[in-house]
């Protein structure tokens, strides 16, 4: 019966949901946030300073 | 009853014509012809119905089975409606033991209806409702009309009683009952929605024969009502499993200070940036919570922050801007803004880091700057978007079961959805 059917998709729906919460928050993983953050890949190794980079993030 | 021994003569072409009801047929229409005329001397008036390819699904004198019941089709008609032309198309069925039914069909959709010996019993009977049964019945339509086209045998004058009768419907899905009424009668029936396929399977014929089905049935089945009372606790069960989720996380939470630090901007060289202390992230990927102090006074600050791990050289950079103010008017003291601010990054990984600080401020006083670095901090954020995700579940579910009931009673003049209804 489709209604039947209905409630599966709802539990599936529901379980899938609810583990990937799960694993979210076990790292820190936050879906939504207001700071705009951008990552860029380094070089292994290598720090900055501070000393020679002004560097422009937020568009 | 093999009708076999029982004939009658068309009054019109004077075929001879079988039967099959024998004297329970009181009117009929001749295939030859197609006149219709009643059987008894009493009228001889007839009326001549031909309409090619008239949409007869079900063919005259076949047998099918309904709730264990063996009918025979005795009879078709085509009724259309007087004040807005729309037809439907009602079949005659005929068992010796249990008597006569029909089956009517409108849009594809079918339903099932048998004569009841009387009408409501409860007191409580209104014009808009009727309660039968245990049911409540909502009116559905008040109708007359008009017989456009018969074929078959008939146990009554089926044109001359459809054109002096007015029908009252009431539904419960997939329920209905109703009454047919003239100066000197008055019929009652209940009838039940009956699927396309039942009746193919019934009649065994090809479903793909029988009209294909437009829209929805007055009387079709509302959602099932486990589901409906399933969906409600389904969704506060998942509800409450993440909101256990989210304590079971801010429980195990470190939320743990790694860095505390503070500058003051007076001690800027000319690089203009700030370089914190290296500070160590234990762990895996985990959530990063920077809590950001400048202590302004009708002043803004904002600052360019890079996160740089010191192992991989990978940098994480995001903005925060300050602002606060404060005054008096006439009406008092007010204030706007904040002297904190702070910035959440997620799935840091674990590491040696340091963070570079390009800060700005609108005037040329010296601030101080306090920054404090949390490690596994749990927010509820996530939280509320799963809620909504959730929620919107039964939402959809119950406004989709309101768009339907309202397709329900679209071809209703007394639809509950309307603002004014007509009588």
């Amino acid at each position: 019966m489709k209604y039947i059917k209905a409630l599966k998709y709802f539990l599936l729906y529901s379980l899938v949901l609810l583990s990937f919460y799960a694993y979210s928050e076990s790292v820190g993983w936050v879906w939504w946030i207001s700071t705009n953050t951008e990552r860029e890949r380094g070089e292994p190794g290598t720090h900055h300073s501070g000393g020679s980079h002004y560097r422009m993030y937020h568009k | 009853m093999s009708g076999d021994n029982y004939t009658i003569n068309c009054p019109n072409c004077k075929a001879v014509l079988p039967v099959y009801g024998k004297a329970m047929t009181l009117a009929m229409t001749c295939p030859k012809c197609h006149t219709y005329f009643r059987t008894g001397k009493w009228n001889n008036e007839h009326v001549n119905y031909h309409r090619k390819d008239a949409p007869v699904a079900l063919p005259m004198g076949s047998k099918g089975t309904i709730d264990d019941t063996i009918y025979r089709v005795m009879g078709f008609v085509i009724k259309r409606d007087d004040a807005y032309g729309f037809e439907w198309h009602e079949y005659l069925l005929f068992n010796p033991f249990k008597g006569y039914a029909f089956l009517s069909e409108y849009n594809g959709h079918w339903n099932f209806v048998w004569p009841i010996e009387s009408g409501p019993v409860d007191a409580a009977k209104t014009d808009r409702h009727l309660y039968l049964d245990g049911d409540t019945f909502d009116l559905y339509q008040k109708a007359s009309a008009r017989v456009v086209y018969a074929t078959g045998e008939f146990f009554f004058d089926v044109v001359g009683m459809t054109a002096t009768t007015k029908t009252r419907e009431y539904i419960s899905p997939p329920y209905l009952c109703g009454a047919e009424e003239s100066q000197d009668s008055l019929l009652w029936f209940k009838g039940e929605y009956i699927t396309r396929k039942e009746v193919a399977e019934a009649f065994k014929v090809d479903v793909a024969k029988l009209p294909k089905q437009e829209g929805m049935g007055y009387t079709q089945p509302r959602t099932n009502a486990l589901l409906t009372a399933l969906i409600i606790p389904a969704t506060i069960i998942a509800i409450v499993i993440a909101f256990a989720i989210l304590m079971y996380a801010r429980g195990t939470a470190q939320n743990k200070i790694v860095l505390k630090t503070e500058f003051n901007t007076k001690n800027l060289k000319d690089q203009k940036v700030f370089v914190t202390p290296t500070f160590t992230l234990e762990g895996s990927e985990k959530s990063l919570e920077l809590e950001i102090y400048v202590p302004l006074q009708n002043d803004w600050f904002f600052g360019e922050f890079s996160l740089i791990n010191e192992t991989t050289g990978d940098e994480y950079n995001f903005t925060k801007e300050i602002e606060f103010y404060s005054g008096s008017d006439s009406d008092g003291l007010w204030m706007e803004g904040s002297t904190y601010g702070d910035a959440l990054l997620s799935r840091i990984p674990g590491g040696r880091y340091h963070i570079n600080i390009y800060p700005d401020l609108s005037s040329g006083h010296d601030h101080g700057i306090s920054i404090t670095v949390r490690r596994d901090v749990v927010h509820a954020s996530n939280f509320w978007i799963l809620f909504f995700a959730f929620a919107a579940y039964p939402a959809i579910f119950f406004y989709r079961r309101h768009l339907t009931e309202r397709k329900r009673w679209e071809e209703s003049d007394y639809s509950p959805y309307h603002s004014d209804d007509d009588e």
